[in-house]
């Protein structure tokens, strides 16, 4: 299809500039923290300010990895961040599942009771939380934080996948019940495949917060060997100084795994059903 | 999708032998542990700390200290863990939390220990400020390390510029401020603290100008909003916004910081323990920064806040109490009081690290500690007696009085009526607290 | 639609099923978060500071009718319902914008789809520091840039009038990628042929957007921005860094004045009670949203 000179004008104003001024917005403290994370610490707050590092040093990344600290928070944010995304991924599917195949009695009370427990403040129940762990014997053990995570990814993601489950049209599991699937059977063989966008989605939506979880791991867990990369990067952090050069190369190391999760999923996200929703 | 199971089902298997891997194994020594918190800790004081560790397990090989190294203020955490009873053996403390870990009994009482060791290693001025956070018998809770010394941070060089003697008294600093400032090139004579922290800062600023020794009279009233207060604060924060920047009405630590380091503003109020961060962002240049006592007082007297000494306190459900205090000990005043002390930055309570020509503390290379240890050992400075004795003085002058101090800079109320309100505050927590 | 449940060939097993399967769910949400959450309202009734552990007790109502004397809750409250209304507005426009641009099938839609992801993938705190540093008045990215311009610098974070708007466009960079993404998923769901059908009939860009677009997407949107008002409402990381609330209160949100109570003070007793309160808003405002957006569970 040609597009007319009129659309072509048209399309600069209705996208193209949006789009600068959106990816401008978004890039610029990326990019700066990028150049940050090159500079010597002492060039940050100096009296020579530089938009570009100069001169570029590479020490705020290899000085963070030369104590070997870095790659134990890293290990244990990955077992912490995976474990509790793999039990949401599942508890959230068989939530989806009930919400969206199922008439109940109290399916309205439960979807409620979520929200509530969205709506209490963390750092009031953090205390009656910790005594619990400690009930239970999980203080200072890497469980009590996946366990406290899962509890808090649950009630968003249900409702995320609940809303990916219902657009999935309910005469696919007719027809495989017809066929003499029990309704396991059609949630396993029949929806799951079509959903793997949305089982994606949900599990770099809760990966991104377990990963980047501070207050937990950091009332939790009392042995140094035990932090996630969240609480190690704030060693950088003191009452009298901080260490802005480390903290940037910080930040660009740590985005990086859930970014990557990110970049392999974004291409479940575009279905052979779009063909771009303002093409009009 | 059967890629993505795989896919899962290997990164579950992953998981759970690294989190089968990461079991400890503690218990069938036959060896004493005893375990320590820290916070405020960065990587290198991590290292430095298990250096101390090592020296002191080499020591007392019976003895194993289990480490942990908290980043930023956990006091919410070390409270938690009081109350859980799943808190660390030794902790250390600041004068912001030992009055409240007093009066909720989490501490050990220490002044027999510290008797028994039968010498008087530690300045006998810092064993009695800490004694002072008891109120009820002056009994020892916790025992000092070092302290901060409280100064201005000054550019010597633009002194030098404008041919400017340094500041002994307050109308030659107001003068100096005033003096300094040159707005065209970006120059302000002074960054105040308007932000958290700025109550506290002002406070010392207060009596160190009006010489006043005492915080509350022998009525149980607070000297805070004494008439030449009042004259100190309407000078002092009068340079808001004319010989300082607009944005200082809210800044913390990390802007004044930034104001003083990027050579925008010629003095700053801070302590010695910013040192180490001066001297890397000025590539050591001792032309660019110095340490300067307050300015002295309308009396002629040098008046600062009671040395605020940092140290160790034993938890009271701590096992093994005789490791504890041979840590505690070893850390601040044996053979590790000179390590940890020079790498926080700290003025030791040790005096014979003070006295020593070959000590950091006299180190030619840091002049802020010998300035600090001069005034500090001066038999003419004067201490004001700060309630950090009363659990609840740190968080109300947080709370409550740094708010009264931005509306003060910002002309919404007058010094007096600030003074006044702080005063009226402070005068009911002694009545409660004191 | 229930007619054709009857083919299931187990019925007893299947009316039981849906219980099985939030199951989990339930066991985990009670345990570790409706049970503290229990515990936290009877702190609410308790005479509870850190600082002054000899008058820990019962105190009935007490901390309650605190709330009515407590000068600095309505000015905090306000200052959220700002912060909640301007921020969730203008995360759900911008994060709207974002998701139909991303739709498109152009050049680079994967690097850009990942490049406005990452704001998401930096925490809180960081993302305070970050602004800091672009924010400063002395080290910040726009003065200096300014000054090279030969503008005059300004006070970012400690101008009053400035200071808001600040911290607003930090949280907006922090929150667009949320919406964005949750956005553009559910655009996927709508079928190509609906555009092709609407295309033929001559519906321009606008009336797409406003009749088919949108409408499709309603739910999803609901959801997203509910979810957004929630945390917003509760978020105290970004500010507490950046302004720590100041100058002169006005970034003081009600969910940091709850953490200066609690954790600052450690008046853990009040602020269990203003915790309360701030659920009980939450309920109010959450059932009042659902309601105006005629919510029910007719999807089933």
């Amino acid at each position: 299809m040609k597009t007319s000179w009129k659309e072509k004008t048209i399309n600069i104003f209705v996208i193209y500039i949006p789009l600068i001024v959106l990816v401008f917005f978004v890039v610029t403290p990326i990019f700066w923290t990028l150049s940050l994370s090159f500079k010597h610490s002492s060039d940050i707050v100096s009296e020579h300010f530089t938009i570009l590092p100069d001169p570029f040093t590479l020490e705020n990344y290899t000085k963070s990895w030369s104590t070997g600290r870095i790659s134990q928070y890293f290990m244990n944010s990955a077992i912490i961040s995976i474990s509790a995304v793999i039990c949401v991924t599942i508890i959230v599917i068989l939530n989806g599942f009930a919400l969206s195949r199922f008439r109940f009695r109290g399916k309205n009370l439960f979807m409620v009771f979520m929200l509530m427990t969205q709506m209490l403040p963390r750092i009031i129940i953090i205390s009656p939380l910790y005594l619990l762990m400690r009930d239970l014997g999980l203080v200072d053990k890497l469980a009590s934080c996946i366990i406290v995570e899962i509890a808090t990814a649950i009630p968003f993601q249900t409702l995320l996948m609940k809303g990916f489950m219902s657009g999935v049209p309910k005469e696919i599991d007719e027809a495989a019940e017809i066929d003499g699937c029990t309704k396991m059977q059609t949630l396993f063989t029949v929806i799951l495949p079509v959903i793997v966008p949305g089982i994606l989605t949900v599990f770099s939506f809760a990966f991104i917060n377990c990963w980047n979880e501070y207050l937990l791991p950091y009332t939790f867990l009392s042995s140094g060997s035990k932090f996630p990369l969240s609480v190690g990067l704030r060693y950088m952090i003191t009452q009298m100084s901080i260490d802005y050069g480390g903290l940037a190369a910080g930040a660009i190391t740590a985005i990086i795994p859930p970014l990557c999760l990110f970049g392999y999923v974004q291409r479940y996200l575009v279905s052979g059903m779009s063909a771009g929703a303002i093409k009009g | 999708m059967k890629k993505l199971t795989a896919l899962l089902a290997i990164m579950l298997a992953a998981v759970t032998l690294f989190a089968a891997g990461t079991g400890e194994d503690k218990g069938g020594d036959s060896m004493r542990h005893v375990s320590i918190w820290m916070d405020d800790m960065t990587e290198d004081r991590q290292d430095m700390m298990e250096e101390i560790i090592a020296a002191f397990e080499a020591k007392y090989p019976d003895i194993k200290v289990d480490f942990t190294g908290l980043p930023g203020d956990a006091t919410d955490k070390l409270m938690l863990g009081f109350e859980a009873g799943t808190g660390p053996d030794i902790l250390n403390i600041t004068s912001k939390n030992i009055a409240t870990y007093i009066e909720n009994g989490y501490v050990v009482d220490i002044t027999d220990m510290y008797a028994e060791q039968g010498n008087d290693a530690i300045l006998d001025s810092a064993i009695e400020s800490a004694t002072s956070f008891d109120r009820d018998g002056g009994r020892l809770y916790y025992l000092p390390s070092g302290t901060n010394f409280y100064c201005l941070w000054i550019r010597p060089d633009w002194f030098a510029e404008k041919g400017l003697a340094l500041p002994e008294t307050w109308p030659e600093f107001f003068d100096d401020v005033k003096a300094l400032t040159d707005k065209d090139a970006g120059r302000y004579g002074i960054a105040l603290r308007g932000g958290s922290g700025a109550a506290t800062n002002l406070e010392m600023l207060m009596y160190s100008y009006s010489g006043i020794t005492n915080y509350f009279d022998e009525n149980g009233q607070c000297t805070v909003n004494d008439p030449r207060h009042v004259e100190f604060c309407e000078q002092y924060l009068g340079l808001y916004n004319n010989y300082s920047g607009e944005g200082d009405i809210n800044y913390g630590w990390g802007q004044l910081a930034g104001a003083f380091q990027t050579g925008t503003a010629a003095i700053i109020q801070h302590n010695t323990g910013s040192a180490a961060d001066h001297y890397k962002v000025f590539n050591g240049d001792l032309s660019k920064f110095a340490a300067l006592p307050f300015p002295k007082s309308l009396e002629g007297t040098r008046v600062m806040q009671r040395l605020s000494w940092d140290g160790f306190a034993i938890n009271s459900s701590c096992d093994d109490v005789d490791a504890a205090w041979k840590f505690v000990y070893f850390i601040c005043a044996e053979e590790g009081a000179e390590i940890y002390n020079e790498n926080i930055g700290l003025l030791p309570c040790v005096a014979s690290i003070l006295n020593d020509p070959e000590s950091y503390v006299n180190d030619p290379e840091k002049p802020w500690m010998a300035t600090g240890s001069e005034v500090i050992l001066s038999p003419d400075t004067l201490f004001y007696d700060t309630p950090t004795y009363m659990p609840s003085y740190s968080s109300t002058l947080t709370s409550e009085i740094d708010g009264l101090v931005q509306e003060a800079m910002a002309g919404r109320i007058s010094c007096q009526e600030m003074l006044d309100e702080w005063a009226a505050i402070m005068t009911e927590l002694y009545a409660e607290e004191g | 639609m229930v007619s054709n449940r009857t083919l299931n060939r187990k019925p007893g097993f299947n009316t039981w099923l849906p219980y099985l399967l939030i199951l989990p769910a339930v066991v985990f949400l009670v345990t570790f978060l409706l049970y503290p959450m229990i515990r936290a309202l009877i702190n609410s009734f308790f005479n509870y500071q850190r600082t002054k552990p000899k008058q820990y007790g019962f105190i009935g109502l007490e901390n309650y009718k605190a709330l009515f004397q407590d000068d600095d809750l309505l000015p905090s409250l306000l200052i959220s319902l700002k912060w909640v209304v301007v921020e969730v507005g203008l995360q759900t426009v911008i994060g709207l914008m974002a998701a139909l641009l991303l739709n498109r099938r152009m050049k680079l839609q994967g690097v850009l789809r990942t490049v406005i992801f990452v704001p998401w993938a930096i925490s809180g705190v960081l993302t305070g520091i970050l602004w800091m540093l672009i924010f400063d008045d002395n080290f910040g990215l726009i003065n200096n840039v300014f000054e090279m311009w030969g503008l005059t610098p300004r006070s970012w974070l400690g101008n009053t009038s400035l200071a808001f708007p600040s911290v607003v466009i930090a949280e907006l960079w922090r929150g667009i990628p949320f919406l964005a993404i949750t956005i553009l998923a559910a655009l996927q769901t709508i079928p190509d042929e609906v555009y092709e059908s609407a295309k033929m009939d001559g519906a321009n860009r606008a009336t797409v957007l406003f009749r088919i677009t949108l409408p499709l997407i309603k739910e999803s949107i609901m959801y997203a921005t509910l979810m957004r008002c929630i945390w917003a409402f509760q978020s105290v990381d970004l500010i507490m860094t950046m302004t720590n609330g100041g100058p002169l209160g006005v970034t003081t949100t009600f969910a940091l004045y709850m953490y200066e109570t609690s954790v600052t003070t450690g008046n853990y007793g009040y602020g269990s009670t203003l915790a309360m309160l701030s659920f009980l808003i939450l309920i109010g405002f959450t059932i009042a949203y659902l309601k105006a957006n005629s919510y029910g569970m007719e999807d089933n």
